[in-house]
């Protein structure tokens, strides 16, 4: 069997938006502790950084990091809890999963990048894992199955967006 | 839609292969981190699972400090062999109903012992290779990029491919 006719074989969506609905419960569970404990006080989050930022394995992501995302800690510390709140949520519900699955793979990147990789460990292993179902979940639209993107799907069907 | 063909939407089996690869990227890699004498002999396994008293489950944290810690040098082989065995399994596709069964085992295992009294990134790791795990189980997830392709063609009517 070719390889394209080997990839297009037909699997339940279903089988997608399971781990969906846990990688958002994920999100929502690393996103509520963050907010309760004063991650948004601006210093919690350049502490971090400053760490591990030393051994991360891109020049120009060091940079990006040392001379943009800690000089302005204060406005990165509302974006990371807000913003992993918002991708939780839209996993949850399934609503616009390929938008906000997008952002939770860039998000994801970043924390591989800047923390993971130099840290090790678990860290390592999630992000990857993370990032790789971002992009399948981009790519095969999972909202559509017990998800709000089914009922914009039925509103905008010739949209390419759900 | 009825909610029937709602559930029954489908999608390309070839989503699946990329997280199966990763998880088992990710298997073989902590495998052969396991692979050096102080692990297989049983002395950081078992130094690890003294936190194994805040397993919120009973019968695992007896199972775990009276079956596994005493008998750790057995175990230390068993998971650095186990992980790399499962993790060559899901990166080849070769198996993989089998291999993500023990997987999802051993993942289930690592959660209540290790994950939960350390927590941290274990919890989410581990709670998310079970899903994806049983997923692969389900999807028989072999079958696109793998040799269980290759072995469904020669026993089309088996269910294990």
């Amino acid at each position: 069997m070719p390889l394209t006719d080997q990839f297009k074989q037909s699997t339940l969506l279903l089988y997608l938006a399971i781990p969906r609905i846990f990688v958002g419960y994920h999100f929502i569970d690393v996103a509520l502790p963050k907010l309760t404990r004063g991650f948004t006080n601006g210093e919690d989050l350049p502490a971090q950084l400053l760490k591990s930022v030393a051994k991360d394995p891109f020049g120009w992501h060091r940079d990006f990091i040392q001379g943009f995302v800690i000089p302005h800690s204060g406005f990165f510390s509302y974006l990371v809890p807000y913003g992993e709140l918002a991708i939780g949520i839209s996993l949850i519900l399934g609503c616009l999963v390929r938008l906000s699955s997008t952002f939770g793979a860039f998000h994801n990147l970043n924390i591989l990048l800047a923390i993971a990789i130099p840290g090790g460990g678990a860290n390592v292993a999630i992000n990857g894992t993370f990032i790789a179902l971002h992009l399948v979940f981009v790519f095969a639209s999972a909202g559509r199955v017990l998800g709000l993107d089914a009922v914009f799907r039925k509103t905008y069907p010739q949209s390419w967006f759900f | 839609m009825s909610l029937g063909d709602h559930f029954k939407q489908t999608t390309w089996l070839g989503y699946l292969a990329l997280p199966r690869i990763a998880v088992g990227f990710f298997f073989v890699q902590f495998g052969l981190q396991k692979l050096n004498p102080n692990f297989l002999s049983g002395e950081q396994l078992a130094r690890q699972l003294t936190r194994a008293s805040g397993d919120p489950l009973a019968f695992h944290r007896d199972f775990i400090l009276n079956t596994v810690v005493p008998h750790a040098h057995l175990f230390g082989y068993l998971i650095s062999y186990g992980e790399i065995a499962i993790g060559l399994s899901l990166l080849f596709g070769c198996l993989v109903r089998i291999s993500s069964t023990f997987g999802a085992f051993h993942n289930l295992n690592i959660f209540f012992a290790v994950a939960i009294p350390n927590g941290g990134a274990q919890v989410g790791l581990n709670r998310i290779f079970i899903v994806l795990q049983v997923m692969f189980l389900f999807a028989s997830a072999g079958r696109v990029f793998g040799l269980d392709g290759i072995l469904k063609k020669r026993f089309p009517r088996s269910w294990l491919l």
